[in-house]
């Protein structure tokens, strides 16, 4: 007796070691969301466009599983309740755990990015590594175009872009490093900009500059990212540069980063600070006709060439963040650390305004691949 | 009543590791950053390094009255009346940290991996394993502890992994001390329930052997001495990868840090973390709940099965009242001021008594 009581007690019990199962969930009932894209309507609503895969796994097709994809679409006063309305029109729930990929509107950036995420950093299902993009127009034209044109849709767009950070030609973000860009009042960032190019082909064009948490409207070329994510030690996993050089065979050399330093150089100027950038780069030449890098003096030639080149387009990058205002290369953060007596001085909304920078860009060439 | 279990230096060091490493962790970036900004990693270890020293005191207190537990020194201190509410309120003191634990983990399971689970079930679970876990003996409960120590190594290598992508930024932290140093140090009782645990020392160390030795503090200094280092480590990581700004707004860095590092195998390194955290949680309950489990026994004269569900049914009790009742925040700063109370000044005043009455003492100790 004695003996089945004290079973009947440890079955009662073990009930309370089954707690997962109040939060269990199935994946034939959610609706997995691979891809997004958010928009700001004219009424300043949230408008969610989501690519969602859609897995049938039922007792009809005898365990056989077929895969599609549908386009769902609705709009809401915050974003959660606008995939709220997308859940609605879906026959299982709206999951976006596995979201790889967020495309935002043009209107949308240009309003207030932070506002539009807040939701995914407070639901802990929300897949913060997913990456983050920005499109010229509305970003529901781009995922109804990928939903059309591409086969593998999702899967496509978010191999486009880790083809591209791999290139160093894009800064490699999320929304985890967008919450933290945001939040830190000594830097601001660029984002991925993708639009539909010739021929309907989906590509990635260059960077889009924000201020704050606004997009200041202003581009940056896939060249100029690179150059800034080399000044930010950033490089993917190789980065290749082109320069047009003064040769009597050819007019331009293509070569790799094999390594690169850079330096910082804070000096106090009345209210403003003067920075001077110093940006050491050993490279690799990958595509150079003329054999003539035996002779000692046609290197250093080309060193000074290149040197000259790739300085004059930092030069310019610079100028275009000067007047995006957009401190990129997190200036202010390097004043609060190792100048707090600079950064009082200009500290505020403004403060790169206040930022005078001199960029700097020193070539070597270090090698040549398998031949001088 | 004279302890007879007797425990090493080694098993000293489990037992307090274990009741010092708990639910405070995961806070105690959010904390020490809302006490002294970039700056709290300084805090912590100010706080590490003068609980160092505070053992000390606590030690020039237990020596005096050799094989005694705080249950069993107040009486031997105070006298009747006085002594048995010092027993029932140190009693009650380890239930309600108990009952602590239990909402705090609650909150967090909640929050992070079950949205839709009733708090009462995980509660009746906590209770249900706590009887389990304390009706056992001193040997018992220190045997689960060391085995434990392993979980402890794991959570110790997880926040590493943050480091793993090149996100953090070391300019975070610079200049360091610009918060001030009035502020650093008057952090110091802001975060000083992430440290709570360093006074089950009054329990245990009565089973140590040679208790009026200098060496018999060993265990447990170097037990206070791994957590410093770890907490400290730990704070560190979180302040290099959040921002000041960015960490006012997320009370559990470490957490939300590994929901976004994406190695080949796991997707959320935030459950597993998760997962060791419960085990290594669920030993700080177990530690204080043994001692709840010793105080009832001692007072009523009980043996382990019948104190140890006495004692589950207070904490069953603190724990839903301060579910229904009181807000989290709340329950944050009380504990403060209970955690200063009884690991701090109860202890400060006993030694200052027996030191004016003369009571207890090594020379009494070596005449018997």
């Amino acid at each position: 007796m004695r003996k089945k009581s004290r079973l009947f007690l440890t079955l009662l019990l073990s009930v309370f070691l089954l707690t997962g199962c109040w939060d269990e969930r199935l994946l034939r009932d959610v609706r997995i969301v691979y891809l997004s894209g958010i928009d700001l309507t004219e009424e300043e609503f949230y408008e969610i466009n989501a690519l969602i895969r859609d897995l049938n796994i039922g007792e009809s097709t005898r365990g056989e599983r077929s895969v599609t994809n549908i386009l769902a679409g609705a709009t809401g006063a915050t974003l959660r309740e606008a995939s709220l309305q997308v859940d609605l029109k879906l026959a299982g729930t709206f999951d976006s755990a596995k979201g790889r990929t967020v495309i935002v509107g043009e209107e949308l950036a240009k309003n207030n990015i932070f506002k539009a995420f807040d939701t995914s950093f407070r639901d802990p299902r929300i897949n913060i590594s997913g990456k983050v993009v920005v499109t010229d127009g509305r970003a529901a034209d781009l995922v109804k175009h990928l939903s059309e044109q591409e086969p593998e849709k999702a899967e496509f767009f978010s191999d486009l872009i880790e083809s591209s950070e791999d290139a160093t030609e894009i800064p490699e973000y999320n929304m985890h490093l967008l919450f933290s860009s945001l939040l830190d009042e000594g830097k601001d960032f660029i984002l991925p900009f993708v639009r539909v190019g010739d021929r309907g082909l989906v590509k990635v064009d260059g960077g889009a500059i924000f201020k704050g948490d606004q997009f200041t409207g202003i581009y940056t070329t896939i060249r100029e990212n690179m150059l800034l994510l080399l000044f930010r030690e950033r490089m993917g996993k190789q980065a290749v540069l082109t320069s047009a050089i003064e040769h009597e065979a050819v007019d331009s050399i293509s070569y790799k980063v094999d390594r690169l330093k850079t330096k910082t150089d804070i000096q106090q100027n009345g209210e403003a600070a003067d920075v001077k950038l110093t940006l050491e780069l050993g490279v690799e030449v990958i595509d150079y006709p003329p054999a003539d890098l035996d002779e000692e003096k046609q290197v250093k030639k080309l060193n000074q060439q290149l040197s000259q080149d790739l300085t004059e387009q930092a030069k310019a990058i610079f100028e275009k963040l000067a007047e995006a205002e957009s401190d990129v290369l997190s200036i202010g953060r390097e004043l609060m650390a190792y100048h707090p007596e600079i950064w009082e001085t200009i500290e505020g909304d403004e403060y790169y305004s206040k930022i005078n920078v001199y960029p700097e860009v020193r070539v070597t060439i270090e090698g040549g691949g398998l031949i001088i | 009543m004279k302890a007879k279990t007797r425990i090493s230096q080694r098993e000293l060091f489990f037992a307090v590791l274990q009741s010092m490493v708990g639910v405070g962790i995961l806070a105690l970036p959010y904390h020490a950053n809302k006490a002294a900004g970039s700056d709290g990693w300084i805090t912590v270890l100010l706080l590490g390094v003068s609980l160092q020293v505070f053992i000390l005191v606590l030690w020039l207190l237990l020596r005096r009255f050799p094989n005694e537990t705080i249950f069993d020194l107040s009486v031997s201190l105070a006298g009747k009346p006085i002594g048995i509410l010092l027993h029932i309120a140190y009693t009650f003191y380890f239930l309600n940290i108990v009952a602590y634990i239990f909402n705090i983990t609650n909150d967090i399971l909640i929050r992070w991996i079950l949205p839709e689970t009733p708090s009462l079930v995980l509660l009746i679970l906590g209770t249900a394993f706590f009887v389990y876990a304390c009706m056992g003996s001193l040997k018992n409960v220190i045997a689960l502890f060391s085995f434990g120590f392993l979980f402890i190594l794991i959570l110790w290598l997880i926040p590493l992994l943050t480091l793993a992508e090149p996100v953090y930024d070391v300019r975070y932290i610079l200049p360091i001390a610009s918060a001030g140093w009035q502020e650093i140090v008057g952090g110091v009782y802001y975060i000083l329930p992430a440290f709570i645990g360093f006074e089950t020392m009054l329990v245990y160390f009565a089973f140590v052997e040679k208790p009026e030795r200098f060496s018999s503090l060993k265990g447990a200094a170097f037990a206070l001495l791994f957590v410093t280092v770890f907490y400290t480590l730990v704070v560190l990581i979180s302040m290099i990868v959040f921002s000041e700004s960015e960490m006012q707004l997320i009370p559990e860095p470490v957490l939300y840090k590994l929901r976004t590092i994406t190695l080949t195998v796991f997707q959320r390194w935030d459950l597993v973390f998760l997962t060791l955290w419960t085990g290594i949680v669920a030993s700080s309950a177990i530690s204080f709940g043994f001692l709840g489990t010793m105080g009832i026994g001692k007072l009523f004269r009980l043996k382990r099965l019948p104190a140890s569900i006495a004692a589950a049914l207070i904490v069953f009790i603190l724990a839903s009242f301060m579910y229904l009742m009181i807000p989290l925040p709340d329950l944050g700063k009380s504990l403060r001021v209970i955690s200063l109370v009884f690991g701090v000044i109860l202890p400060v005043l006993l030694l200052a008594a027996a030191v004016i009455f003369k009571r207890g003492g090594i020379s009494n100790a070596k005449e018997k």
